[in-house]
């Protein structure tokens, strides 16, 4: 395994990048899309908990604390994108589709080109909610420890980013439009 | 909260997502060369292209280090100066290679890993060739390398299998990593045993895919070498 030079943080830091990392990583390209802004983020997001190891050591779970590091600085370099995108957004009173429609159109999806696109248009924080729902296999209660909100915002986040998410892929694929 | 259905066809198609990320490995590897040392004014955005790219060169072999490797900050313009070369990082994401007065790389291993901290995977053989069958493009011909004279005088990059000029002594070498196909990484070879008379010894400077490719032993003579 590769050899960390962390003079500073010692050996369990380093225990503790190790087994994160990969989760880390993973996280980063669902939420971007891109390898190389995963890789920038986790990097700046161990640098973080590295400056305060210290006190991250004696949490319960350092680990939800380095997720919620590695969330922020998402959101915070998507917060301005993410206003342009809702003002732009045309369809705020449209009907959403139902969660089988919704269901229908995920299962359809061939090109993930296409299904990451459709990911990258969704608020940063209802992308959060599905990434770290649906693919980092969070409990509701943790996701709404990261995001800083209540479990029921988190439940009703991922029903309505979901939708949106299949009315976008619907959307993409009809040739009228 | 949305269906069982619903979540499962979600979790679905993020593990189908997640499958196209094959470097996580690499990045991974990368990630943890670095060193979290807590400083004081780390700059925002490390790229990925800063950090030591291979365990193997972890020794770093006595290099003469003008940027340290562990302590530059990211896109910062930073130098390693050694015998055998000048490697810079530039401010645009290049970099520029000058190899010092036909001096053969002792260590390739000194030249690899401080191509890695500049994000360009490398492979440095002595008297050995490596390839990959079929070969990745060119790297001249994507944009990945340039090879020039001081002036800006364009200079014939040498290629496994083809006659090749001599290289100047005095050549600069210009890399663009972001250019490099994924997969791939540099090689480059050089040979030793040649007259005093012949300028460098780069022998051979291409792509191989990283996970496919041979080596053998020497290089075809060019047409100064007889």
């Amino acid at each position: 395994m590769a050899r960390m030079r962390n003079r500073g943080v010692g050996g369990d830091f380093e225990r503790f990048a190790a087994g994160l990392s990969d989760s880390l990583l993973y996280t980063g390209f669902q939420m971007t899309g891109s390898a190389r802004d995963a890789e920038d983020l986790v990097q700046e997001t161990l640098l973080k908990v590295a400056r305060r190891w210290n006190r991250v050591r004696l949490m319960d779970h350092p680990a939800a604390y380095a997720r919620r590091v590695l969330i922020n600085l998402i959101l915070d370099d998507a917060g301005h994108r993410t206003r342009q995108r809702t003002e732009l957004q045309p369809d705020e009173g449209a009907e959403e589709l139902a969660d089988e429609h919704a269901a229908r159109a995920l299962r359809q999806v061939e090109d993930l080109a296409e299904f990451s696109w459709a990911l990258a248009q969704l608020p940063a924080r209802q992308r959060a909610v599905l990434v770290l729902r649906y693919w980092a296999d969070l409990p509701v209660c943790e996701v709404a420890g990261i995001l800083r909100c209540t479990e029921g915002t988190v439940t009703s986040t991922a029903s309505r980013a979901a939708r949106r998410l299949a009315e976008i892929l619907t959307h993409a694929k009809s040739p009228a439009t | 909260m949305p269906t069982d259905e619903l979540e499962r066809e979600l979790r679905r198609v993020f593990a189908r997502r997640a499958a196209e990320y094959q470097d996580a490995t690499r990045a991974r590897q990368r990630l943890l060369q670095r060193s979290y040392q807590p400083r004081s004014n780390r700059r925002r955005r490390l790229t990925a292209g800063i950090t030591a790219i291979a365990a193997a060169g972890a020794a770093m072999l006595g290099l003469a280090l003008s940027g340290a490797l562990s302590e530059s900050p990211a896109r910062a313009t930073a130098t390693i100066r050694t015998a055998a070369f000048v490697l810079t990082r530039n401010a645009n994401g290049t970099v520029t290679l000058t190899l010092t007065k036909g001096q053969v790389v002792h260590e390739p291993g000194a030249l690899q890993q401080a191509l890695a901290r500049d994000g360009i995977p490398a492979l440095i053989k002595i008297d050995t060739d490596c390839t990959s069958n079929p070969a990745p493009p060119l790297p001249s011909s994507i944009g990945v390398v340039s090879l020039h004279l001081p002036d800006g005088t364009p200079v014939p990059i040498p290629t496994t299998g083809e006659p090749a000029p001599p290289i100047p002594a005095d050549v600069v070498i210009v890399l663009n990593p972001s250019a490099m196909p994924t997969g791939t990484e540099m090689f480059v070879g050089y040979r030793t045993g040649l007259p005093r008379a012949f300028p460098i010894r780069l022998r051979a400077f291409h792509l191989i895919y990283t996970h496919s490719y041979t080596c053998s032993h020497g290089f075809p003579p060019g047409p100064a070498e007889g």
